[in-house]
C-alpha cells in the first residue's frame, strides 16, 4: 500500500470529526484507551492527509499515526506498534519469511504454521494484526488477516495475511 | 500501558535487531568484521600500487572525465514534473528520440499503461517531446528502463512543480 508515500492534500479536521476518529480508534483498539490522550493530545493539531488510491492518513502534529484505506479499519503506524505492542493481535512468522516480508510480500499460511512461527492471539478474518518474526522482539509489519487463525491452521495454503505497511516502506522512510 | 522506546538504527532506520535482515551497513559490519580486516589489508596494497603509477593515472582521469561529460550531454532522458492548475501535474519526457524510440508509438504505450493522455509535443529546443497528463515521474522512469535500451544512469529527474 505504501511503496511510495506522498500526501497529496491535507485537511485540518473539525473537532467533531476528530472526535469521531478518536471514537473509532478506541473502538477498534480498546487497549489504547488509557494512552489515547498521549497519542492524540486534545490540543494537538490533527490533520487528515489524502494519499493516492484512497488512502487517508491521520497526522498528529505532522506525524502520521494512523492510516485508513477507504472506509476500512484504521491501521496504526509501525512506530506506534513498537511503542504499544499490546494494542493489537500478534502473529509471528518463521525466520525464512523475514526477508520476503521486509520487501513487502503478503504472508502465506505456511509461514505462520511452521515450527518457528507462532500465532500469539486468535483472530477473525479481516482483522488488523501486527506481524512479528521468529527471534525478534519488535514488529516488522502490519497486515490484515484474510482468514481467521483457525482457517490458517486448517487450510495452510495461500495468503493468510495481506500486508499493508512494513519496515522501510514509503510510509516508514518518510517518517524516519 | 507504558510506551516502549525502541532504538532505531541510524543508517537503515530499522529497529536494531533488523539490521542483519535489510543489508544495513551496521549489521553487515558486525557479521563480517573479520572479512573486512582482510579487505582493508588488500586495499592498502592496492593504494600503494596506484601511487606508483600516479602520474599516468591522473592524466587518464581527466581525459575520461571530459569524455563522459560530452557523452552525457548527448544522450540523456530528462523527465520533468510540471504543475498546471494547482494540483494537476504534467510529466514531460525529453530525449527519448536519441535512444531510437519511436515517439508516436511510445506515447501510445505510455498513455495506455498509465491510462492518461500522452502526446508528442514540440519542446523548447524544437525537438519532439512527450507530455503525459498526470504525475507518473517515478513509474515512468522504471518503465523506460525496462522497455527501452536506456540505463538508469541516463535518466534525469527534474521537478519544476511547487508540490
Amino acid at each position: 500500500m505504501f511503496r511510495k508515500y506522498h500526501v497529496e492534500t491535507t485537511q485540518q479536521l473539525k473537532s467533531s470529526v476528530q472526535r469521531g476518529i478518536r471514537a473509532k480508534i478506541s473502538d477498534q483498539y480498546p487497549a489504547l484507551d488509557d494512552v489515547l490522550d498521549d497519542i492524540m493530545p486534545k490540543k494537538a493539531v490533527v490533520v487528515l492527509g489524502k494519499c493516492a488510491d484512497k488512502v487517508n492518513v491521520v497526522l498528529v502534529d505532522d506525524v502520521p499515526i494512523f492510516f485508513q484505506h477507504r472506509d476500512g479499519p484504521y491501521f496504526p503506524v509501525l512506530r506506534l506498534v513498537h511503542r504499544y505492542p499490546e494494542m493489537m493481535p500478534r502473529l509471528r512468522v518463521d525466520k525464512g519469511a523475514i526477508r520476503f516480508v521486509i520487501s513487502g510480500a503478503n504472508i502465506m499460511c505456511p509461514g505462520l504454521t511452521s515450527a518457528g512461527a507462532t500465532m500469539h492471539d486468535e483472530c477473525e478474518a479481516d482483522e488488523p494484526v501486527a506481524i512479528y518474526a521468529e527471534g525478534k522482539e519488535h514488529a516488522l509489519a502490519i497486515g490484515i488477516t484474510k482468514m481467521s487463525t483457525e482457517e490458517i491452521r486448517s487450510v495452510n495454503k495461500g495468503i493468510g495475511v495481506d500486508l499493508v505497511h512494513y519496515l522501510r516502506d514509503g510510509l516508514w522512510t518518510a517518517t524516519a | 500501558m507504558d510506551p516502549i522506546e525502541v532504538e532505531y538504527c541510524s543508517t537503515c532506520t530499522c529497529p536494531l535487531e533488523y539490521c542483519e535482515n535489510v543489508a544495513c551497513a551496521r549489521g553487515a559490519a558486525e557479521k563480517l568484521s573479520d572479512v573486512k580486516l582482510e579487505e582493508k589489508a588488500s586495499s592498502e596494497q592496492a593504494t600503494t600500487t596506484t601511487s606508483e603509477t600516479g602520474g599516468d593515472a591522473s592524466e587518464d582521469g581527466t581525459k575520461t572525465k571530459s569524455g563522459k561529460k560530452s557523452k552525457s550531454k548527448a544522450k540523456e532522458v530528462v523527465i520533468t514534473r510540471m504543475s498546471r492548475n494547482r494540483r494537476k501535474m504534467i510529466t514531460n519526457v525529453a530525449g527519448l528520440e536519441k535512444f531510437d524510440v519511436d515517439l508516436k508509438e511510445a506515447s501510445k504505450a505510455f498513455g495506455k499503461k498509465f491510462a492518461c493522455g500522452c502526446s508528442v509535443t514540440k519542446g523548447a529546443t524544437g525537438k519532439d517531446e512527450l507530455d503525459l497528463q498526470g504525475d507518473y515521474s517515478e513509474q515512468l522512469g522504471e518503465l523506460i528502463v525496462k522497455t527501452y535500451d536506456v540505463s538508469a544512469e541516463d535518466l534525469r529527474f527534474v521537478d519544476k512543480s511547487k508540490f
